[in-house]
């Protein structure tokens, strides 16, 4: 067994070296360093989301929130709670990283060049929607923006689907209800002004405007 | 208007020959892809049953023979992905005269199709894991695919071209027990004698209304008595129609120099509580579950790794992809490796990227396409294995097969290589209930094992004492993978399936997700062969 696996390895280095297909290095490209790779896999090639998988998009949000958010799911803050299926699957991500290595992804990701989110919600009212979200730009910005000062992140161009799962997370207590996260408990309270599934597409749908 | 013409003269002809004389006869569906496929190849058949709707209604894919590369361009093939069904495309192309190069998100070789071994990592993502078992050649599990039916026309014939040594694979095993909390106070009970009372007493209800005439509307009385001896033959009952317990759930004592004592019947209310009726008592039973299954001696891995020496293929490992651009001449794909982005353009693209993963891929493919793709669902599927110190389970009469319990760890499977080894692997769990994969996915890989471990001592009670080490294989936590086995609702695998199986411009997406037999080795066949039948047609249509 062992002597074939050698075999068809020594192969495969040989023939590696003649390539039959041109290859072009696209020296402008930011590339994902290797031992960072595997946040790829779920959160897409470029960092901009993924549906299928639940996971939103990073490339939009800054390395301070970045980093915030991995310290809290490594200190039990988020994505332990119960019910929080999605926000568990992230958690153990986080567990084997040490601080320097959540410092290290956080400025990588922050600077990674924004990729804008589609709109894929339908149906939403723009005109309710923006008159909600009044209540929301004293601290993501007139724009969704976001705000480093009160630790508020971007909103425009993030996946709408995040951003409506978010929301309702929120007024379910499943985010924002655990100590140590005074950011994420503001939220709550901002939360419960939407009254409804309802209130939230709207507010969603006009997030949505403010990318483009 | 000429080729439908000669296509008619010739359907006459045919259905003359193969003795349909009365033109009005309908040709079955069937006939006439036998007669396409005469005249035409199993590409042809490919065609026409595709027009008629057929192909993902088969039971099986035909292989495809790929016609001889035409001369000139066009021959550059890249493969996105390096399992089963794109190995197969390779193996099939290059020896058309194509040239094949994989780029591969992972370290390795094989996909979904992984057997671990000592020192063998489990690259579970964000906390990989050594496997620990001694490096003896018995001490492996299949943590991919394990079993390999017989109707699995396409695997068979590779293991039989590029010889993978198969034997059997105990699948189901009477000796292996029944496990419910609810039933029996929780004690375990051999399923033949679960499976023996079972048909007892059931046989002894029906023999009962045989008697009081209830079906004497529905049979002759010589049709009852019949029925009756059925009845009676099935359940093993007395001549009166009565169940009395059977040898077939194995003798109390004797039975050799001593006569055979009879195992008294167990309560049928206790069976009913058992869960076992609901599922595993019937899984032997299954289309892809049936004795006899095979595995490949040492390791399911020897299938694909036995595509390996026959192919001139470059691999790229280590290189995931980041987008993917259909051309008006071929396909786009950006990849990064070693710490840079490069672009690569081929001919055709097979794609055999999960596509719940396809999502974060950037790509230039059709609306319906894309959407097809973002519809797709992970599975989520666990195996837990365990190296042991002694193979307790034969001193249990157990060799091979699965026993069955109502914990979260659902299955426990015996290894069907190494009987009479000192040490055997043995798979503690294997789960497909979302529910439980999702719980043991939660987590640690530490908590898992000792998880487990309290779980299968409540059907091998001294189980914790056996153990040596173990290994975790939660699918939808793998890296590159972040799944097992992908599916559609049905109403979306009905308005997707097929536009998912056509190929996007010069892109086409495999593997076993692109058939109707997802998580098997034969569905990734297929679903090479079903895209090779297609790139066949249309490369020499052209």
């Amino acid at each position: 067994m062992k002597k074939l696996s050698m075999k068809i390895l020594t192969f495969l280095l040989v023939v590696s070296a003649v390539s039959t297909l041109s290859v072009n290095v696209l020296a402008q490209d930011i590339v994902t360093p290797q031992r960072y790779e595997f946040c790829t896999v779920c959160h897409g090639a470029s960092f901009q989301g993924n549906s299928s998988i639940d996971a939103p998009n990073l490339s939009i949000l800054s390395s301070t929130y970045i980093k915030q958010q991995l310290t809290n799911y490594k200190q039990s803050i988020r994505g332990t709670l119960p019910d929080d299926i999605i926000g568990r699957e992230m958690q153990p991500m986080t567990l084997e990283l040490s601080a320097e290595e959540i410092n290290a992804i956080a400025e990588f990701v922050g600077d990674l060049p924004d990729k804008l989110a589609k709109a894929t919600v339908e149906g939403g009212d723009v005109v309710r929607g923006r008159r909600l979200y009044a209540g929301c730009s004293a601290c993501h910005g007139l724009k969704g923006e976001g705000n480093e000062a009160m630790k508020a992140p971007r909103l425009a161009g993030q996946n709408d689907w995040y951003l409506f799962r978010q929301l309702q997370s929120y007024k379910q207590r499943l985010r924002g209800d655990t100590p140590g996260d005074m950011p994420g408990a503001q939220m709550l309270s901002a939360s419960q002004m939407l009254a409804d599934d309802r209130a939230i597409l709207d507010v969603v749908f006009y997030i949505n405007t403010l990318a483009n | 208007m000429q080729r439908r013409q000669y296509l008619k003269t010739w359907l006459r002809e045919e259905r003359l020959q193969a003795g349909i004389k009365d033109m009005s006869d309908q040709l079955s569906r069937r006939q006439l892809l036998e007669l396409v496929g005469k005249a035409g190849g199993s590409a042809a058949v490919y065609q026409v049953a595709l027009a008629l709707g057929m192909m993902p209604g088969r039971a099986a894919a035909e292989r495809v023979s790929v016609a001889k590369a035409p001369a000139g361009a066009g021959k550059n093939i890249l493969l996105l992905g390096a399992g089963l069904a794109n190995l197969c495309i390779a193996y099939e192309l290059e020896k058309a005269g194509y040239q094949c190069t994989f780029v591969e998100s992972s370290e390795r070789i094989g996909g979904r199709s992984l057997t671990l071994r000592a020192g063998d990592t489990v690259d579970e993502i964000g906390q990989p894991r050594k496997v620990m078992f001694d490096n003896e050649s018995h001490l492996y599990f299949n943590a991919g695919p394990a079993r390999i039916p017989a109707h699995h026309h396409l695997l068979h014939g590779y293991c039989r071209e590029l010889g993978v040594e198969l034997e059997w694979f105990v699948n189901d095993n009477r000796y292996a027990l029944t496990q419910d909390d609810a039933s029996l106070d929780g004690k375990p009970v051999m399923i033949r004698e679960y499976m023996a009372d079972a048909r007892g007493f059931m046989s002894e209800l029906l023999a009962k209304a045989i008697n009081k005439n209830i079906f004497s509307e529905e049979f002759s009385k010589e049709d009852s008595e019949r029925l009756f001896e059925f009845v009676r033959r099935y359940g093993d009952l007395d001549e009166k129609g009565f169940y009395k317990g059977t040898a077939r759930a194995g003798y109390a004592s004797g039975g050799m120099i001593e006569p055979g004592v009879k195992k008294g019947p167990l309560d049928f209310s206790e069976l009913l509580k058992n869960n076992f009726w609901k599922s595993g008592m019937h899984f032997p039973d299954g289309e892809s579950q049936s004795a006899p299954l095979m595995q490949a001696v040492g390791g399911n891995d020897h299938v694909f790794k036995a595509f390996l020496p026959h192919l001139k293929s470059t691999f790229i490992l280590n290189a995931p992809v980041i987008s993917i651009t259909n051309t008006p001449a071929g396909v786009d794909v950006v990849y990064s490796h070693e710490g840079k982005h490069k672009k690569i353009s081929a001919d055709y693209c097979f794609n055999s990227i999960p596509l719940p993963l396809m999502t974060g891929v950037d790509n230039n493919f059709s609306g319906k396409y894309r959407e097809g793709i973002a519809k797709a669902r992970r599975g989520k599927l666990t195996k837990i294995a365990f190296q042991t110190s002694e193979r307790f389970w034969e001193k249990e009469d157990i060799y091979g097969g699965i026993s069955w319990t109502n914990q979260p760890v659902q299955q426990i499977w015996y290894p069907s290589h190494g009987v009479y080894k000192q040490k055997g692997v043995m798979l503690a769990s294997y789960t497909w209930s979302r529910t439980n994969s999702e719980a043991f996915g939660r987590m640690s890989p530490e908590q898992r094992l000792e998880d487990a471990k309290q779980q299968v001592s409540k059907v091998h009670a001294d189980f914790p004492k056996y153990v040596e080490n173990g290994v975790s294989v939660v699918w939808h936590r793998m890296n590159h993978h972040l799944g097992c086995t992908t599916s559609w609702s049905a109403e979306d695998k009905e308005k997707y399936f097929k536009t998912m199986q056509m190929p996007d411009g010069r892109h086409y997406m495999v593997g076993d997700q692109i058939s109707y037999h997802s998580g098997w080795q034969e569905g990734a066949f297929s679903s090479a062969h079903f895209a090779l039948a297609h790139f066949n047609e249309r490369v020499h249509k052209a």
